[in-house]
């Protein structure tokens, strides 16, 4: 009997070790409500499900920092969690897919490196430039549409 | 400086709102209620979600918004003669995107007990406050780079705001506080939080004109826009759920 169990622990042990070791990774989508209207500001942040894999924001039209790398990813300062996108095991390959895509969009957008202000098209929450829509190109480009509520007015992709 | 054409577009602003709506007969009909919208709030798996498993579950179709005769001739009511062309016409739009999402309005204004009309004026509200937050345009309007202190003092200054707001007025509807009540603690609210980002920044009531009208010289600022040519936006999900919750 003491082997039975102590074959149980060896089992138990190991195969908690191999899920930690084998993390997968997302990108947890979170949003900012301001004034308790229907604004909202919308980030991307990298995660293992457990923590925030990376400083990196993904998201255009502000300088707030959303996602601290190592922090809880159940949730991120001021905001709430709304959807993710699963990314595989690989964190390089997760890591190098969302930079491409944020690459991609900050291209689109006239938004280099994440800026807070586009230097092709004027913010208008009614068209397409405000953070919305730049998640929205992002979250396509990701493979997973995620939901907004800006009606993007001129908007395409890619 | 660029902005400075922006008083000057005030008419061009007038003309530019009225052609909102005038559009090809190809776009959508004017928003049908979502009455319907995600039912389902979506619910963060406890454990790592893992390929095969339930996909977050799918939102509704976004319904694009646009305007009829009587809303144009609202907004060019509004804009006509405007003594802040820029705060009216970013709010003109700011109505056009509620009037877009008019059922997670009502919805919103039902969770947090106020009224349609508050959430209208918080939406725009919220969106001024997300302009102050675009410090290479505030800037550029005061000709200077802001401190790494003011670009702090702002940032956190959203924050804060918002943050004390929320409760405030949570406390207020929990406490069954009137709707003039509310309405005082929104304009309180919006009058403090111009006074600290004149303060942090050098902004005052022209300049937040400025920002608000937008760059004339690039496309879609709102003191000089219409709708941009081109093909109707396709339909993707629409964010409908005013309390998603994030599974274990």
């Amino acid at each position: 009997m003491k082997k039975l169990i102590l074959s149980l622990v060896v089992l138990g042990t190991v195969a908690a070790g191999a899920r930690a070791a084998s993390a997968s990774y997302y990108v947890e989508y979170f949003r900012d409500n301001l004034f308790a209207g229907l604004a909202y500001h919308r980030v991307g942040c990298m995660t293992d499900w457990t923590t925030i894999q990376s400083n990196q924001d993904y998201d255009g039209f502000t300088n707030n920092r959303y996602c601290n790398a190592g922090a809880t990813a159940a949730s991120v300062p001021n905001a709430s969690w709304y959807t993710y996108e699963f990314l595989g095991d690989s964190f390089a390959d997760a890591q190098n897919r969302l930079n491409s895509c944020g690459n991609n969009t900050n291209s689109s957008y006239g938004t280099p490196d994440y800026a807070a202000s586009s230097n092709t098209c004027g913010y208008n929450i009614f068209t397409n430039c405000n953070s919305d829509c730049w998640i929205r190109y992002f979250s396509t480009c990701m493979g997973q549409t995620v939901g907004t509520i800006s009606p993007c007015f001129g908007y395409h992709y890619p | 400086m660029r902005y400075a054409l922006v008083l000057g577009a005030a008419a061009l602003a007038v003309i530019a709102l009225t052609q909102i709506g005038s559009t090809p007969a190809t776009r959508p009909a004017p928003a049908p209620p979502v009455a319907a919208a995600a039912k389902v709030m979506p619910v963060r798996p406890r454990l790592p979600p893992r390929p095969g498993d339930a996909p977050p579950p799918a939102m509704d179709e976004p319904i694009l918004p646009t305007a009829t005769p009587e809303q144009r001739a609202d907004i060019a009511e509004r804009a006509r003669g405007a003594a802040r062309p820029g705060m009216t016409a970013f709010r003109a739009f700011s109505d056009l995107y509620v009037d877009g999402n008019l059922d997670l309005a009502r919805r919103q204004a039902e969770s947090e007990g106020l009224t349609l009309d508050q959430v209208r004026d918080l939406t725009s509200f919220g969106l001024m406050v997300l302009a102050t937050q675009r410090v290479s345009d505030v800037e550029e309007i005061v000709g200077r780079s802001l401190t790494e202190e003011q670009r702090e003092t702002l940032s956190a200054l959203m924050i804060s705001a918002n943050g004390e707001f929320k409760e405030k007025l949570r406390a207020l509807v929990a406490a069954g506080a009137s709707e003039a009540e509310r309405w005082k603690l929104i304009r309180s609210t919006q009058s403090e939080y111009l006074i600290d980002f004149y303060a942090a920044t050098g902004m005052n009531d022209d300049l937040l004109d400025d920002l608000l009208a937008g760059n004339l010289n690039l496309p879609g600022a709102p003191a000089s826009t219409q709708p941009p040519e081109g093909p109707v936006p396709p339909a993707s999900p629409v964010d409908t759920d005013l309390h998603p919750e994030r599974p274990r």
